[in-house]
C-alpha cells in the first residue's frame, strides 16, 4: 500500500486531469523513499498519435520545490527533449515550463506534459523525415500542412519499421453537433494510416493498412466499426484517399445525429401508453426505462436503442420487480426483438404496437418468471 | 566511431573505452545513497590513464573510439590509444540538484566551489552521479541534459587553487564524460535490499545536436590476482608531506639558517620546513626519530615496554578521536532534523 501523494503534487496531478484537453490516463503512483509519508513518483500515459507514450514522472517528496524529472520508455530512448528545447537557442529555454519552476502552481505540471509532447511530436517528425522511403517522403510533403495529423515511427519485433499517420477527419465539431453533450473532451474521428517502411527498391510498395479510429464516447453515438472504407489503389496518396473517406463518413455522421432526434421523438412518444420513463439517457437516447403493470404483476421494461435507430428496431428486456433469483437479482428476460416492426411507422404508432406486443408478452414473462424462482 | 573526432569545440576529445571504480568508491556510493533520506546525487573524482596500444591489425581499422584529427605524427599516433577512467572517489552533494537547474544547465558557482570542498583536485572530476529510489535504470531528460552540459563546459575545471603537481603530472586531458546512475528498492517487509546501479558514457551525436548516453560496462577493482595490473599501474599519492632527504649535520643547518636569515625565501622555506615537521610530529605521537633508532639491534628487547607505551598512547588516541567523532555526529543528526523541519515548513508540507 503506497503512501498518499504529496499534496503539492497531488494538486498538480488533479489540475492536469481535470482541464487538460488530453485525456492523460495515471499508471501508477509510488513513493520513492523507504517509510515515506507521501508517495512523490508518477507513471503518467499520454495520448500520442492514437496510442500512449508512457513516462514516470519523478519528484522527491523531500524536495518539491525541485521541479521534476522525467523518465521515458526506452522505446524513447532516443528522445531528449532538454537538449532539443537547448538546441533552439535561449528565447527558446526562458519560455520552457520548467523555467523558474514553482511548486505552488498546480497548472505546472500541465504545462510540462504539453510541452513534452509537443517536443514528442517534433521528435518523430523528425524521425519519419530522415527515413530513406520515397513514398514516405512524399506523403510527409503533403500531408503534414493539414491541422492536428500527428505520425510517428514504429519498431516491430522483427526489426521491421513502421510509419503511422493519425489523421483527423471531418472539419466538424462533434461535440457541438450533439445537442447538451456532456463529453469532456474534444471528440473527433481519426483515419489511422500505418504504412511499411520500404527498404529495398521494391518497385511496387505495399499498399498500408487503413482504419477508423475513435473514442468510446463517439461509439455511443455512432459506430464507426460498420463504415466500409473505400479500399487503396496501387499507386494511390493519402490526399487522394482522404476526400472519398470524408465524403463518406460525413453523410454517415449526418444521419447519425439527425438518429438522436428519431430516439428522442420515440422515447417521448412512449409516455402517453407507459407512463413517464423512470430512466432515460437524454444526450444520445440510446436507453430508457419504463415501469409496467399488468393486475398485481409489475415490471420495468428496458430499451436499448442502436444507433441505426429506426432502420434497426430497439432491443427490449423485461425485468420483474417481484421475482428475485437465488442470488437476490430480479430476474431478467432475454433480449427481445421479433416484435411487429417497421422503420416507417411514425413513433407514436411504434409505441402503441410496442405496448399491444408487451400486454400479451408479460404475461408469458410472468410465467417465465415463476418458473425460475426456487423452490 | 566518428563522432569523438565530431566535436564541436574542435578538440576532439577521446571518450573512454573503459571505465572502472575501486571496489571501495562503490560501497562508499552506495552507502552513502542508501543512509540517505531521499535521492542524492554528487560528483565523481578519479584519474585517467591510457590502455596500451591495440594490436597493429587494428590500426587501420580505427577500431577504438579516437579522433583521427591530429593524425600525421608518430606522437599523436601515441596520443590515439584509447583512455582508461578509474573512479577513486565521489562527493556526494548535501542539497539536491544544486549544480543544475530544472533545465540540466550548470550553476557553475556552486559546481565550483563543491569541486573544490571535495578535496579533489577539479582536473580529476570524471562525470557525475544520481541515486533515485525505486525509479527505472534510464537516464532521465535532466540527466541526460546535465552531463552534456558537464562535458560541454571547458572552464569547469579553471579553479584558483594551486595546482596540484603529483596528480596534474598523472592526468591526460579529457572531459567529464561519465554518469553513474543507481537505483534502489526494498521489499515491503524491508527483508531485501536491492541496489542496481549502472555507468553511461555520454557520446556527442554526429549531427553536433546533443549528446548520448550509452551504457557501459564498469569494471570493479578489487584486491585479488585478476586485478595485479592495476598495481602496476599505481602511483602513490600520499597524505604526508614531502620531506626532502638531505643528509646535513646540525650545524650545517645552523650556518645556512645564519647566512639565509632576512631573505624572504628562506623565512618561507623555514616556516614551511617547520609546518611539516610539526605535521610529521604529530604523525608519530611522541615517538622520535631517536627513539626508533633505539629499537633495532640487539638492545631492542629492552625497549618493548615503550612500544606497548606507544600502542597505548595511540589507543588512548582513537578513543577519544571516536568520542569527538561520536559526538559531532549527535550534533549533525541534531542539526539535520532541524533543517528538514525548517524546510518542511518553508515548502508547505505541513
Amino acid at each position: 500500500m503506497e503512501p498518499p501523494l504529496l499534496p503539492l503534487i497531488a494538486a498538480q496531478l488533479n489540475h492536469l486531469l481535470a482541464y487538460s484537453p488530453l485525456s492523460v490516463k495515471v499508471e501508477q503512483i509510488w513513493a520513492g523513499s523507504r517509510n515515506a509519508r507521501f508517495s512523490d513518483r508518477i507513471t503518467i500515459s499520454i495520448p500520442f498519435c492514437l496510442d500512449y507514450v508512457k513516462c514516470d514522472v519523478i519528484y522527491d517528496a523531500l524536495h518539491p520545490s525541485v521541479a521534476p524529472d522525467v523518465v521515458f520508455s526506452s522505446e524513447d530512448d532516443d528522445f531528449d527533449p532538454l537538449g532539443d528545447i537547448a538546441s533552439e537557442g535561449e528565447a527558446r529555454v526562458s519560455k520552457s515550463s520548467l523555467c523558474d519552476w514553482n511548486s505552488k502552481d498546480p497548472s505546472r505540471l500541465m504545462a510540462l506534459v504539453h510541452e513534452l509532447r509537443d517536443l514528442y511530436m517534433h521528435y518523430q517528425r523528425r524521425r519519419v523525415g530522415e527515413l530513406d522511403d520515397a513514398r514516405l517522403k512524399f506523403e510527409m510533403n503533403t500531408m503534414l500542412p493539414r491541422e492536428g495529423i500527428e505520425v510517428c515511427l514504429v519498431s516491430l519485433p522483427d526489426r521491421s519499421e513502421e510509419v503511422k499517420f493519425a489523421v483527423p477527419l471531418l472539419d466538424m465539431d462533434l461535440n457541438k453537433l450533439v445537442p447538451a453533450c456532456t463529453w469532456r473532451h474534444q471528440q473527433k474521428i481519426y483515419l489511422q494510416i500505418i504504412f511499411p517502411v520500404s527498404r529495398s527498391y521494391s518497385s511496387a510498395p505495399a499498399a498500408p493498412r487503413v482504419k477508423l479510429v475513435s473514442t468510446s464516447e463517439v461509439k455511443t453515438l455512432f459506430s464507426i466499426e460498420d463504415v466500409k472504407l473505400p479500399p487503396w489503389l496501387d499507386g494511390m496518396c493519402m490526399a487522394e484517399y482522404l476526400p472519398a473517406v470524408e465524403d463518406n463518413l460525413k453523410l454517415q455522421v449526418v444521419e447519425a445525429i439527425a438518429s438522436i432526434g428519431a430516439r428522442r421523438r420515440f422515447i417521448e412518444a412512449l409516455s402517453p401508453l407507459f407512463g413517464r420513463p423512470l430512466e432515460a439517457d437524454p444526450v444520445l437516447c440510446r436507453r430508457a426505462t419504463v415501469l409496467c403493470a399488468s393486475g398485481a404483476f409489475t415490471f420495468l421494461v428496458h430499451f436499448s436503442i442502436p444507433t441505426q435507430f429506426p432502420k434497426q428496431q430497439p432491443t427490449l428486456v423485461m425485468q420483474s420487480s417481484q421475482h428475485f433469483n437465488s442470488q437476490g437479482t430480479p430476474i431478467s428476460s432475454p433480449p427481445i426483438n421479433d416484435y411487429p416492426w417497421s422503420p416507417r411507422w411514425d413513433p407514436p404508432q411504434t409505441a402503441e404496437r410496442i405496448f399491444e406486443f408487451l400486454v400479451d408478452e408479460c404475461l408469458n414473462f410472468k410465467k417465465f418468471c415463476i418458473d425460475a424462482i426456487p423452490q | 566511431m566518428a563522432a569523438a573526432a565530431a566535436t564541436p569545440d574542435g578538440d576532439g576529445h577521446p571518450h573512454f573505452s573503459k571505465i572502472s571504480i575501486s571496489g571501495p568508491a562503490l560501497a562508499s556510493v552506495i552507502e552513502r545513497f542508501a543512509s540517505s533520506p531521499s535521492d542524492i546525487d554528487g560528483l565523481l573524482f578519479g584519474h585517467v590513464s591510457r590502455l596500451p596500444p591495440p594490436d597493429p591489425r587494428d590500426d587501420d581499422g580505427g577500431g577504438h573510439g579516437s579522433p583521427n584529427s591530429s593524425a600525421g605524427s608518430a606522437a599523436a599516433a601515441a596520443a590515439n590509444n584509447p583512455l582508461a577512467a578509474t573512479i577513486t572517489g565521489h562527493l556526494s552533494l548535501a542539497s539536491r540538484a544544486s549544480f543544475y537547474d530544472a533545465l540540466g544547465r550548470l550553476i557553475s558557482p556552486s559546481l565550483r566551489n563543491a569541486a573544490s570542498s571535495s578535496g579533489h583536485p577539479a582536473a580529476s572530476l570524471l562525470g557525475w552521479f544520481s541515486g533515485r529510489r525505486r525509479s527505472p535504470l534510464r537516464p532521465s531528460m535532466r540527466e541526460r541534459a546535465v552531463s552534456l552540459s558537464l562535458f560541454r563546459t571547458p572552464d569547469l575545471l579553471d579553479t584558483n587553487a594551486p595546482p596540484d603537481r603529483s596528480l596534474e603530472s598523472l592526468d591526460l586531458p579529457h572531459r567529464p564524460s561519465i554518469f553513474l546512475l543507481l537505483s534502489s528498492s526494498t521489499t515491503g517487509n524491508q527483508a531485501v535490499h536491492t541496489h542496481e546501479y549502472r555507468a553511461f558514457a555520454l557520446r556527442l551525436r554526429a549531427g553536433g545536436g546533443g549528446g548520448v548516453l550509452e551504457p557501459r560496462s564498469l569494471d570493479i577493482v578489487n584486491v585479488g590476482p585478476a586485478f595485479r595490473a592495476q598495481y602496476s599501474s599505481f602511483s602513490p599519492v600520499s597524505a604526508f608531506p614531502w620531506m626532502p632527504c638531505q643528509l646535513r649535520g646540525p650545524e650545517e643547518g645552523e650556518r645556512e639558517m645564519g647566512n639565509k636569515r632576512g631573505g624572504g625565501e628562506s623565512l618561507n622555506r623555514l616556516q614551511e620546513l617547520a609546518r611539516e615537521q610539526h605535521l610529521l610530529d604529530s604523525s608519530t605521537g611522541g615517538f622520535g626519530a631517536e627513539t626508533l633508532e633505539r629499537l633495532v639491534g640487539p638492545a631492542a628487547t629492552g625497549y618493548t615496554s615503550e612500544l606497548e607505551d606507544l600502542y597505548g598512547k595511540m589507543l588512548l588516541k582513537l578513543e577519544s578521536l571516536a568520542r569527538l567523532v561520536e559526538e559531532s555526529s549527535a550534533r549533525i543528526l541534531e542539526q539535520e532534523g532541524r533543517i528538514s523541519e525548517l524546510r518542511s515548513r518553508v515548502e508547505g508540507l505541513e
